[in-house]
């Protein structure tokens, strides 16, 4: 039967990366991840040991999950006080358009 | 430890800045230290309420979000706007009544984290008690966000059909953003109805809890925003009702 972790890093290993997230995202998510998105949202950040409890995860499985949200993109590390936190990442705006006004100045000035 | 709540509605005009108002009034009045931000930026107005003119306005939220002061640097202390008899502070956080700035916001958006970090800075920086956040009507990015970063959430309502079925949407939001503390305010409900039977219906429909089923309230409309109603109408049955309110918000 799979655990707790197990389902969690499904759910991860499954979803796209992405460059910061939306508060919109936290609506598609299963619950299981957004619960722990909200949580670091309402308290602007977590230490390890606060995600395991949180999780119910060891803390060597907790590192995991949060290195994996790292590296897809929804989570951060931060340094508070010489310690690492982590912190939902919502992306800029000003990034999400880039892309396409960049896409919108290639297509032109291959037009022109 | 401080406490973040935010006002909602998923309709306009239903009384999203004047609950926000009184409810910080009240808590105010109560000793607490009391931060206000409204983050409507497209359609702004509580500072309507505390008496901010826009020439008085050092900076607003929308300063804040295109990087040019601190938060904190953007909030105005409008205790003294209050009365005399409140112990505790109130600092407002306005947005920009500027049509140049609100078209700006509609044109290039802002930065969501950035909002998100300006709220937890400004508990931090003013040593408040409670953040009080006035949002926009409706679902977005940035209401979401406010709904997510709360510790307590009330959704305003009137006794109509569209707002009944709106409001559904957004208990559905807030139960899946895991909101703590979730209540409804029942606002400018007619005296001919039965306001045991709203209290009963709403609760039933959204198995939510309901702080308060507001009169219609002719005082209320002749105010029409020129001051804060606990303030001006201390004793008043409407603002005993913005009292329960409160009171239901911090329990």
């Amino acid at each position: 039967m799979s655990t707790l972790s197990d389902r969690l890093q499904e759910e991860i290993s499954v979803r796209e990366r992405v460059g910061g997230l939306s508060p919109i995202d936290l609506l598609d998510m299963p619950e299981i991840l957004a619960n722990i998105i909200s949580q670091m949202v309402r308290r602007n950040g977590m230490h390890i040991d606060e995600v395991a409890r949180q999780l119910g995860q060891s803390v060597a499985d907790a590192q995991l999950t949060m290195d994996n949200l790292v590296a897809k993109g929804y989570v951060r590390r931060v340094e508070v006080n010489h310690q690492v936190w982590y912190k939902a990442y919502f992306s800029r705006k000003a990034d999400k358009n880039a892309g396409i006004w960049s896409l919108l100045g290639e297509v032109l000035n291959e037009i022109s | 430890m401080s406490k973040i709540i935010s006002i909602h509605s998923f309709r306009g005009g239903t009384g999203k800045s004047n609950t926000t108002a009184n409810v910080t009034a009240i808590l105010a009045s109560q000793g607490l230290r009391v931060g206000v931000v409204d983050t409507d930026i497209q359609s702004p107005g509580i500072h309507v309420l505390f008496g901010l003119e826009e020439d008085e306005m050092k900076h607003s939220l929308n300063d804040y979000l295109w990087g040019k002061c601190n938060v904190d640097e953007a909030a105005h202390d409008v205790t003294s706007h209050l009365g005399a008899n409140v112990s505790g502070r109130v600092f407002l956080i306005p947005s920009s009544i500027k049509a140049g700035e609100i078209a700006r916001v509609l044109r290039e958006g802002y930065d969501v984290g950035l909002l998100n970090d300006g709220f937890h800075e400004l508990v931090d920086a003013l040593d408040l008690d409670v953040l009080m956040i006035d949002t926009h009507p409706g679902l977005n990015e940035e209401t979401l966000l406010s709904i997510a970063i709360s510790d307590a959430l009330a959704i305003i309502m009137r006794p109509d059909q569209q707002d009944y079925q709106g409001t559904g949407v957004t208990v559905e939001v807030a139960r899946k953003l895991n909101v703590p503390k979730l209540v409804i305010v029942v606002n400018k409900t007619p005296q001919v109805y039965d306001f045991n039977q709203v209290q009963s219906q709403v609760e039933k429909l959204y198995s939510a809890e309901v702080a308060a089923v507001m009169p219609h309230s002719d005082e209320m409309m002749a105010l029409a925003s020129a001051g804060i109603f606990a303030t001006r109408f201390p004793d008043h049955a409407v603002t005993a009702l913005y009292k329960q309110v409160a009171a239901k918000l911090m329990a």
